[in-house]
């Protein structure tokens, strides 16, 4: 059994304006256990909303629908707020991009790490304590018994990320969704928060979401990715698969764009920009940029490709970057 | 110590635009009310020289004081010590009105385009201000060059009216180049320019960098920690570590063959976007020692992890065999 199931979600929220806008357009995602899955997209594409709809973060103006939202075969949506806050923090854990902000800077990391544990657990304050510096241990926290009286501001980007990660996995959770968890850190410490991550997920048999925009992190780390763009889901595929032949013409586009990838001076850059809230588009969201779309891709909805074209989100996917013909299953198209 | 303005180029005659001697930059930092103040190193002798159409990057984690050198360089900051000279004029020393029509010839383009334009004036009025300041153009001819130069970095004319909310990041770092571009300086020093950028902008910025460059002559500085961006803009590399430069060397050189263990260390820590390459991840531990008490030694021995007992005790000098220069005892 999956241990996360996600088929349709989509995400509305109330505007100004008194409309609506879907940031997560039918989205679909299964993760097994003890896997790394690779959530990846810009800003914009709906990949951190995605995941704070699973785990029941979003604020009020947020809609959140599904066809099914479950975790191990339970339905997150039918589930009340006070079952829901059972299960989050303690089976499914999440870790944020800027960990400098995500620590409440009034109280010491030993508290902060020992209020999962009271609330989860019901564990005492002696028991909070060891356990407290167990986890600072197993993240790597040099003398962990003299920095749980440590306030945030006393610790590096680093260190501040360690002890996040030290809280979502201290009530042992079953899926860790981290959000862009090295973004803000340099290459030398993002690598050692990396191997750390991949090591929790062997030695604690935890899933792992890992949502970013770096290509580079998710080539040496994920098992499967999945690709988001505008909201919407574009390719799904195995992260050898995808970097091998990329099926959806944006991330072939997005990959051919990287500099590490480039083979000339020029680098083939994609044109144009995301679509924002104001300029969605009837049929596909990449058609504008894209350098194979057809008048068909600006008015109709594409459906999605066979699991060996990736699940692609395209009228034509790509097969070593050439569009195929492909019989669209005509009754799967929205009216 | 080599003179870094014996690297070889490939055009050696032409005259270096930037020539730094031992540049050094030092704070005073208070530390309380009844403790002396605190000196920071933050660059310490640094040796360059630039020439124009080429493209120095200096790489290195936060707190290895690129920035600042950057900084030093377009001329924001003044430096403690060392010699500097822009265009040939040295700029140590020199008083204000003669710094003012120095800093003409360097201009810098900042990191994050939302916080570097003035929200409540138009494009327009952004990028003619330079202008205004430095020349004695009529507005009509104030007006022409900035939508000249709007077109030229990839905007439309009628963009010059807007505001800069209306823009995304990635043309909003257009207008700042375009911005820096107004004086026609000789040199732009960069400051991570497209780390704030998504994937599919960041190519078409670094596209517009290497056009411009070649349209106007121009020598760049660039500041980065993306060593991916680097490898594909630079022509020479310099890698920073708490205040010094630990090597320092052609592009093709630095990347084929690093040198200095952090060097080493900051190219396999690096994630490239190919799955099947094998992982040999040199992981560095610790952090960046404090700037108050550098370590005795060979400031990177901690965290070294080839580091032998001469390098706790002294300290390596720059050098090597002219065509590259590492700080490093155990170079070859």
């Amino acid at each position: 059994m999956p241990l996360l199931e996600i088929e349709n979600l989509s995400v509305d929220f109330e505007t100004r304006a008194g409309g609506l806008f879907r940031a997560v357009d039918r989205v679909s995602l299964k993760v097994e256990p003890r896997e790394i899955v690779s959530v990846v997209g810009e800003s914009g594409s709906g990949k951190s909303v995605a995941m704070l709809a699973v785990m029941g973060l979003l604020p009020k103006t947020a809609r959140v629908t599904a066809d099914r939202l479950a975790f191990e075969g339970e339905n997150l949506l039918g589930l009340t707020p006070a079952a829901r806050r059972k299960l989050v923090g303690k089976d499914i854990a999440m870790i944020f991009q800027e960990p400098m902000s995500s620590l409440n800077p009034c109280f010491t990391v030993g508290f902060q790490i020992g209020e999962a544990l009271a609330t989860h657990l019901g564990m005492g304050r002696a028991a909070r304590r060891a356990r407290a510096i167990e986890l600072l241990e197993q993240v790597g926290i040099p003398s962990p018994e003299s920095r749980l009286s440590a306030f945030p501001h006393q610790l590096s980007g680093g260190m501040s990320q360690r002890v996040m990660i030290a809280m979502a996995i201290a009530c042992s959770p079953k899926l860790l969704i981290a959000d862009e968890p090295s973004t803000a850190l340099d290459v030398t410490i993002q690598a050692q928060i990396l191997d750390l991550l991949v090591r929790l997920r062997d030695e604690k048999d935890m899933a792992l979401v890992l949502i970013t925009h770096d290509m580079g992190v998710v080539a040496e780390t994920a098992e499967r990715v999945v690709v988001q763009y505008a909201g919407r889901q574009v390719e799904e595929a195995t992260t050898v698969d995808l970097f091998r032949d990329p099926h959806h013409p944006y991330t072939a586009a997005l990959l051919a764009a990287l500099p590490e990838r480039a083979t000339e001076k020029r680098l083939p850059a994609i044109p144009g920009v995301v679509p924002g809230q104001w300029d969605r588009l009837e049929g596909c969201m990449f058609a504008p940029r894209c350098d194979f779309a057809t008048p068909l891709c600006s008015t109709t909805r594409p459906s999605r490709a066979a699991p060996e074209l990736g699940y692609a989100l395209c009228h034509t996917p790509l097969v070593a970057g050439r569009p195929t013909e492909r019989t669209a299953r005509r009754e799967e198209l929205p009216a | 110590m080599s003179d870094a303005a014996t690297l070889p180029r490939a055009e050696a005659a032409v005259t270096p635009v930037i020539e730094a001697q031992d540049l050094v930059k030092t704070y005073e930092v208070g530390r309380g009310l009844f403790s002396p103040p605190g000196v920071v190193r933050a660059v310490s002798g640094i040796s360059l020289s630039l020439a124009p159409r080429r493209t120095l990057a200096v790489v290195g984690e936060s707190g290895s004081g690129k920035s600042t050198l950057g900084r030093m360089l377009a001329l924001i900051e003044p430096p403690t010590g060392g010699h500097l000279a822009i265009d040939g004029v040295d700029v140590t020393g020199v008083d204000g009105a003669r710094l003012k029509g120095l800093r003409r010839s360097v201009q810098m383009v900042f990191q994050n385009p939302y916080g570097s334009l003035n929200p409540r004036r138009t494009i327009r009025a952004s990028l003619e201000e330079p202008l205004l300041v430095n020349t004695d153009l009529t507005p009509d001819q104030r007006h022409a060059r900035a939508v000249d130069m709007l077109t030229r970095v990839g905007l439309r004319p009628e963009h010059a009216e807007r505001y800069p909310h209306m823009f995304s990041g990635g043309q909003r770092q257009r207008i700042a180049i375009a911005r820096a571009l107004m004086l026609r300086p000789k040199i732009i020093v960069l400051d991570e320019p497209v780390s704030a950028l998504d994937v599919s902008v960041r190519a078409q910025v670094l596209n517009l960098l290497a056009d411009l460059q070649q349209e106007f002559d121009l020598a760049y500085v660039f500041v980065s920690h993306d060593l991916s961006v680097v490898r594909h803009i630079a022509d020479e590399v310099m890698v920073m570590y708490l205040g010094g430069v630990v090597e320092q060397a052609p592009k093709e050189a630095i990347f084929a063959d690093p040198r200095h263990p952090y060097t080493k260390a900051l190219l396999s820590a690096t994630p490239v976007a190919d799955p099947g390459r094998k992982r040999d991840r040199i992981v560095l531990t610790g952090e960046l020692p404090s700037p108050f008490a550098p370590p005795p030694g060979c400031v990177f021995h901690p965290r070294c992890p080839v580091a032998i007992d001469r390098c706790r005790v002294e300290k390596p000098v720059l050098a090597g065999d002219g065509t590259r220069l590492t700080a490093c005892h155990l170079a070859p």
